[in-house]
């Protein structure tokens, strides 16, 4: 990660600067100090932003653990989560559990009692 | 997206009457002379006894007046002042120009396939400011043609390196989200890309269908030699760093985002394997724009539960409706015909319904690879 930082503290810019003919020494100076500047401040950004994303994984590993003991007690979820991570946020929304079959469990009943009644009226 | 209407930074009438009601002596005098030159003896005999009083606002100055005055102060400014009013003006012209570009249909989604269409628009547009967007610098004689020429390119140099960088940001933000879609094997999901330098947005979500052909910039060298060259060159230094900054800004949003987008898509095949339905809409700032994403997961056993549940309701009420009809016709039951008929289009619907649910679940089976 480091390596992927320092990348923003290349010394492109300010070759570019001190290379500039027509401005004083001040002015270079002040235009450098601008950049370095700059580049302390996007650095700071990038590793509070990293550690943000690093607490949204936190989160969601709680979140998921959570959820995989419920599963096994075959209790049925609702739930609905926001986190923000480094560079936005995710909402997740879960509903369910295990899956019953009381439906066509109702509805075999029901063809019985249809086939029943037919029976019994064509008597 | 949030659109800020451009401000002028300073305006340019008040600035300039200030700096008449302000100037030297020498100045005066040859503000003056022009004066006397272009409008005549009685109106230059004017300005010069009321100028006191304008000086101590004890009289307003009237329309006219102000007018001719304008068009005599800037050219004895000093090169420095001459600069920063034309500054002013050029940078307020681009930036209403952009923002009424950017402006209109904002709130439309536009598809992947014109993401190209869309610089190359806007690139086209910068190309076309010349001298006659500012009329009154230029016919006025306030701006040589060639002063005028020379900022307009700086500007144009400016937004186009811009626009090249914004266009190389959005390529990369798809290509990491292609890369992701490929490593994780996601093949549908629905997503959005806002492009912050032009405020446009875009459907992504066939990103991995479409390919976008690389789009080549016109470059230009830039060449200052004017009497502005100077100040010119410090206004190249300043959107230089402002770029820099862009960049390095855009990579930093990019590294995050990348890792996000890991975070979420592993997230997302991991709730997978549980019974439960997922919805996960996420959005991520990129390096050129904000991608928004929606993803959406029924496990199979559910839809396998859902087909088996809608084929036996569907099966249940044919049967119900023909022994119905079966029995009044047998018996001759009168009385059933206006039943049998709800009973006939509450059928029809519910086994539209039914069918279009069975369908989209087999799609669905067969999308999550079973």
């Amino acid at each position: 990660m480091e390596n992927e930082i320092a990348k923003y503290e290349n010394n492109k810019i300010i070759d570019v600067i001190k290379k500039i003919p027509d401005l004083t020494d001040q002015e270079k100076t002040s235009l450098i100090q601008k950049v370095l500047s700059d580049d302390v401040a996007i650095r700071n950004s990038v590793l509070t932003r990293l550690a943000d994303s690093q607490i949204a994984i936190n989160d969601l590993v709680a979140v998921q653990g959570e959820i995989t003991a419920l599963n096994k007690q075959g209790m049925y979820i609702k739930a609905k989560q926001t986190i923000k991570t480094g560079s936005g946020n995710v909402e997740i929304e879960m509903k369910g559990g295990d899956a019953k079959l009381i439906i066509p469990v109702l509805v075999i009943l029901g063809i019985i009692i249809i086939a029943v009644l037919a029976i019994l009226f064509m008597r | 997206m949030n659109l800020k209407q451009p401000i002028k930074t300073i305006n340019v009438y008040y600035f300039l009457t200030d700096e008449f009601l302000k100037c030297d002596e020498v100045t005066f005098r040859k503000i003056g002379n022009l004066y006397l030159e272009l409008y005549g003896q009685n109106a230059y005999k004017y300005m010069v006894k009321t100028y006191p009083l304008w000086k101590v606002r004890a009289v307003g100055i009237s329309g006219q007046t102000f007018r001719r005055i304008l068009e005599c102060v800037p050219k004895f400014l000093s090169d420095e002042k001459r600069f920063y009013i034309l500054k002013a003006e050029v940078l307020y012209f681009v930036e209403k120009k952009h923002f009424n570009l950017n402006n209109s249909n904002k709130n439309k989604t536009g598809t992947l396939s014109e993401v190209n269409q869309y610089f190359q628009s806007y690139e086209s547009i910068i190309d076309k400011f010349n001298n006659h967007n500012l009329a009154w610098f230029y016919g006025n004689g306030i701006f040589s043609e060639n002063e005028l020429w020379e900022f307009l390119q700086v500007c144009k140099y400016s937004i186009q390196k811009r626009l090249s960088l914004s266009y190389e940001q959005v390529t990369n933000d798809l290509d990491l989200l292609r890369s992701n879609l490929n490593k994780y094997q996601i093949r549908e999901f629905k997503g959005d890309y806002s492009i912050d330098f032009l405020s446009k947005k875009m459907d992504v979500s066939d990103v991995n269908k479409i390919l976008v052909e690389p789009l080549n910039f016109t470059s230009f060298e830039l060449t200052l030699n004017g009497r502005l060259k100077k100040f010119a060159e410090k206004y190249i230094i300043d959107e230089l760093l402002k770029l820099d900054f862009t960049t390095k800004e855009g990579s930093a949003n990019g590294l995050i985002k990348s890792n996000d987008i890991d975070l979420l898509f592993n997230q997302y095949n991991d709730l997978r394997k549980g019974k439960q339905d997922v919805a996960i809409k996420s959005t991520f700032q990129g390096e050129g724009g904000v991608l928004t994403i929606s993803l959406d997961f029924v496990p199979n056993q559910k839809l396998t539960t859902q087909i088996v549940n809608k084929s036996a309701i569907l099966f249940l009420l044919i049967s119900a409706f023909g022994l119905f009809t079966y029995f009044s016709f047998k018996y001759k039951l009168g009385w059933a015909g206006f039943p049998l008929l709800i009973m006939f289009f509450f059928l029809l619907s519910t086994t539209k319904t039914s069918i279009d649910q069975i369908l989209s679940n087999l799609k669905q089976l067969k999308k999550n690879g079973k």
